[in-house]
């Protein structure tokens, strides 16, 4: 096993050691890691399967009137925006996660990690604060209707 | 008595941690909302127990009895604990990252991080498994649902 400085060195030839650049992960976190980015890739493969079910219902636009064309289209190009993003910062994750499971110890994936662990569960905490309202609002647009009714 | 992470003091912490201070700080601005959505899915996981045993009573389903009700009630005791789960995981990465506001980071919490992460994002993937699962199944046996 080499010694950290000459880890840093067989990785950055030419470069100068410096310790505060350095991560220090045991083999269990590198293990925990890269098995959490494993699981990120079969997530990005399963986004990437409801982002082409979205594009297939694009394909039933011209059976729609305009309204419900118009709404689909909204919908669905929400949809990918949001997904798309998801998969972007799970790909970021799977390639820091494996990198530091590989026994990279640069700390710029360890870094890139974090960053990409804060903007997943920020946008899933963002949408489901969003989906929340949405059946907020759903439910009081029903309870207004029940007293409509009643 | 102290913790094990007190007996550390400052040099050997940051000496012993895998994480720097900016991967730190941005662990500590996620907790929050590792926490809320923690609590998010125990709520859902209630709601969805609550609505299940309501629906179940109220329809008579239980009175009928039948092969089918078998069915109906696997598919939400998995609905219902993997929600649960999920609550847990998250609920635990949270509380690893909100962690790391005192005293910094550690080998401790590294780790604690490092296998809550493992445990989130497995059981993002089992759960949509579970649900894509049951999707095939209730479309197979659509009669039942």
């Amino acid at each position: 096993m080499l010694e950290p400085e000459n880890q840093y060195s067989a990785q950055n030839p030419g470069g100068f050691y410096d310790p505060d650049q350095l991560t220090n992960f045991s083999p269990t976190n590198r293990s925990d890691l890269s098995t959490a980015g494993g699981w990120a890739l079969f997530l990005v493969i399963l986004s990437g399967m409801s982002m082409l079910f979205s594009l297939f219902s694009l394909s039933m636009l011209p059976q729609m009137n305009s309204d419900e064309a118009t709404v689909t289209l909204a919908v669905t190009l929400i949809g990918l925006a949001i997904n798309g993003a998801v998969v972007y910062w799970y790909i970021v994750f799977y390639n820091n996660a494996k990198a530091i499971g590989r026994g990279s110890n640069d700390q710029v994936h360890a870094q890139k990690l974090s960053s990409s662990v804060l903007a997943t569960f920020r946008l899933f905490g963002i949408l489901m604060v969003i989906v929340l309202l949405f059946y907020l609002f759903g439910l009081a647009f029903a309870a207004t209707g029940l007293m409509r009714i009643f | 008595m102290l913790e094990s992470n007190d007996i550390l003091d400052d040099g050997q912490a940051s000496a012993q941690s895998g994480f720097d201070q900016l991967s730190a700080s941005r662990f500590i601005k996620a907790s929050g909302w590792m926490t809320f959505l923690g609590i998010l899915f125990y709520i859902l996981g209630g709601l969805f127990s609550l609505g299940f045993l309501f629906a179940l009573f109220i329809s008579g389903a239980v009175a009928r009895g039948g092969g089918e009700i078998i069915i109906v009630i696997l598919f939400f005791l998995v609905i219902v604990t993997a929600t649960f789960i999920m609550g847990r995981q998250f609920q635990r990465l949270g509380s690893a990252s909100k962690a790391l506001q005192v005293g910094g980071v550690n080998r401790f919490k590294t780790d604690e991080i490092c296998a809550a992460l493992k445990g989130v994002f497995m059981t993002i993937g089992v759960f949509s498994l579970v649900i894509i699962v049951l999707f095939l199944l209730s479309a197979a046996f659509g009669g039942i649902f």
